[in-house]
């Protein structure tokens, strides 16, 4: 029951937090999915390997965490939707930019937020 | 704009609760396979209805913004991403086809969705 309360409270937290920065970015909403996104690709490799060696933190709120507030923070509808938007808008060329950029620099930045936490878990080691 | 700021919020924390009760069914169904079906599922089938929802529900309603906001909570992206890396070091076939299917079968469901 802990878990889904941490989920629940820490994805409203996470969809704030994403409405929020879809508002400011107002008629050009899909820079900021291109934005939350990658930053949850990073944040959510980070925090799985690094968090646990950092902090004592229970399995429920470390499943809160990733699950609610990165989970809800970030979005997969939304980039799918927002393509098919720019290309039925027949802007073809944005359009492309905004899924590549999407799939190759979430790509990326899961990597290095990865390699980043495995650095916590290797000090550990080392002690 | 506070409104719809909290819409969001409240969408999220919705479908994300329904994202991890089919993330727990799909993994027990799929327990034998490294393949993230439920990512995978979950993110289709979410393009899909936001597709959907955009093509069948009127504009500027309580009802579209919320549907939208639980899609946008129920889907994740950086799960996605995450399991892609994950799947990669040893298994690289499967990691690419989860990476390209997902976005190639998410985008055409989200047009399916739309054009419905």
């Amino acid at each position: 029951m802990r878990r889904v309360i941490y989920i629940f409270l820490l994805a409203f937290i996470g969809g704030l937090l994403r409405g929020y920065f879809t508002l400011l970015a107002g008629d050009d909403h899909f820079i900021a999915t291109i934005i939350i996104n990658l930053i949850g690709a990073f944040v959510l490799a980070f925090i799985t390997g690094a968090l646990p060696y950092l902090i004592e933190i229970s399995n429920d709120l470390m499943t809160g965490l990733s699950v609610g507030l990165v989970g809800g923070f970030t979005t997969f509808s939304t980039f799918s939707f927002d393509s098919i938007n720019l290309f039925l808008n027949h802007k073809i060329g944005i359009g492309l930019l905004y899924v590549l950029v999407s799939l190759i620099g979430g790509l990326i930045l899961a990597q290095i937020g990865t390699k980043l936490g495995q650095s916590f878990e290797n000090k550990e080691d080392q002690l | 704009m506070i409104e719809s700021v909290l819409i969001v919020g409240l969408g999220a924390a919705v479908g994300s609760l329904i994202r991890y009760g089919v993330t727990n069914g799909l993994k027990k169904m799929f327990s034998k396979t490294a393949f993230p079906v439920a990512t995978f599922f979950i993110n289709i089938t979410g393009s899909f209805l936001l597709g959907l929802v955009n093509g069948q529900l009127p504009k500027n309603t309580f009802i579209l913004a919320f549907s939208i906001a639980v899609l946008g909570g129920y889907t994740t992206f950086s799960t996605y991403m995450n399991e892609t890396v994950q799947l990669g070091t040893k298994k690289w076939v499967m990691s690419y086809a989860y990476y390209l299917l997902s976005a190639l079968l998410g985008i055409l469901a989200a047009l399916l969705g739309y054009m419905i």
